[in-house]
């Protein structure tokens, strides 16, 4: 599993909204090389992100139907916020139709029940993360999606609240929940 | 009766706590060995998620997502054309509806696509393309040499026809056409590839035939809706 770089220097963050700016520009004008420089810059965290929702098995054609819809709504992206943000927003909402659409929600609560003590900490930089992205697969459903979402992803409450369909004080709840299990992973 | 803030420690963490509350659990913290240590725990997990980065798939997915927009393009072709419909634009094509009806039928008449892969081989019959008309010519000629000529042939004027430097199409317009035209040559060379490890299987037969059919229904589609426009 290889991990990408994530950009933490705002001046960076600055140049890739602005570059992604334009290149959504010339996609919504049917410019596919400039979709595809938008794929390659946002592959990964789409790809992480639909791993840690609904699970590897699911990620790529999760990841492969973002991109698609991404190329058909296009023209409603209006360059307010980040396309970045745009279009993880659009990842989620598209994961969660399908999670729904194909009633695989109480499947995949069952199976995450497997104990953390599985996943084994390893204390060395990128393997660490690599565990710690396992331990994150293996918490229960919701506290999982609280947890990336919150945590991870950078959401609010009721942001999630709304894309989840549950409420702020679940979203909390569930968030700690989460967090007080992978603490344990963390100790180990 | 540390339970109970530690229940509250992540809304804590997170600064979601009323003032009240917050110096409640803060005062706390300053006596609970336990609470602070799993404070500690939380912040650590919190550092841990903000670190994570995406992960890349195994393969290159864009390859699969391009040609899933090249089919979009092909559906939605009336769609690609309608900017051209609303600016009125004054394009005329070369080609004459007539023309291009005989020109279809040429394609329909091409044999499976036996006749695209080699040249000597043997002869498929075909049905009518949708160009025919009644008493129109339907051919079940055998694939010859001849026949992939006229198909290339045919299929480079509606190209022609369609990319016209004189008469360009919008920019968006002349990509989404290229890029279904890429999906669909890239099935005909899939279709082609297998066709030449297994020559006499009449599945891949009519999937080449279907397939070649389909290049010259779309470029039919498209040349005819450049004319309207």
């Amino acid at each position: 599993m290889k991990q990408a770089i994530r950009l933490t220097d705002p001046d960076e963050k600055s140049s890739r909204r602005e570059i992604d700016a334009v290149d959504a520009r010339a996609a919504a004008a049917g410019d596919a090389e400039a979709f595809e420089r938008l794929y390659r810059a946002h592959v990964s965290h789409v790809y992480g992100l639909t791993c840690r929702l609904a699970g590897h098995d699911r990620a790529e054609e999760l990841t492969q139907d973002v991109f698609v819809r991404a190329w058909q709504k296009l023209h409603t992206f209006r360059g307010d916020a980040a396309f970045g943000s745009w279009l993880y927003r659009l990842a989620v909402n598209l994961t969660y139709g399908r999670l729904r659409t194909l009633g695989t929600e109480q499947k995949r609560h069952v199976e995450s029940e497997i104990p953390l003590s599985r996943a084994h900490a390893r204390r060395d930089g990128t393997e660490i993360r690599l565990d710690f992205d396992v331990a994150i697969t293996r918490l229960p459903n919701g506290a999982r999606q609280v947890f990336v979402l919150h945590d991870v992803e950078g959401y609010k409450h009721r942001e999630i609240a709304e894309m989840v369909g549950i409420t702020a004080g679940t979203s909390k709840s569930q968030l700690h929940r989460a967090r007080m299990i992978l603490r344990e992973h963390l100790s180990a | 009766m540390t339970d109970r803030f530690r229940g509250r420690l992540s809304e804590y963490l997170d600064g979601e706590l009323a003032p009240d509350d917050h110096r409640l659990v803060e005062r706390h913290l300053e006596g609970c060995q336990d609470c602070a240590h799993t404070l500690a725990q939380l912040e650590a997990v919190v550092e841990q998620a903000q670190r994570l980065a995406g992960r890349e798939p195994e393969g290159d997915l864009w390859p699969a997502i391009s040609a899933r927009l090249g089919e979009q393009d092909e559906e939605r072709l009336p769609a690609t054309f309608s900017s051209l419909v609303s600016a009125n634009s004054r394009r005329r094509i070369s080609l004459s509806i007539p023309q291009l009806a005989a020109a279809v039928i040429v394609l329909a008449s091409v044999s499976g696509g036996t006749a695209w892969l080699a040249r000597s081989g043997p002869a498929i019959g075909t049905a009518a393309g949708p160009g025919d008309a009644p008493g129109q010519l339907v051919s079940t000629a055998p694939a010859t040499a001849n026949s992939a000529e006229v198909y290339a042939a045919s299929i480079a004027e509606l190209e022609q026809a369609l990319f016209d430097p004189a008469r360009p199409l919008p920019a968006q317009t002349e990509a989404r056409v290229r890029r279904a035209l890429v999906t669909i040559d890239r099935a005909i060379e899939d279709a082609r590839q297998a066709l030449l490890e297994v020559p006499d299987d009449p599945y891949l037969q009519e999937h080449m035939t279907s397939t070649m059919r389909r290049k010259s229904d779309f470029l039919e589609r498209a040349v005819r809706l450049a004319a309207q426009s």
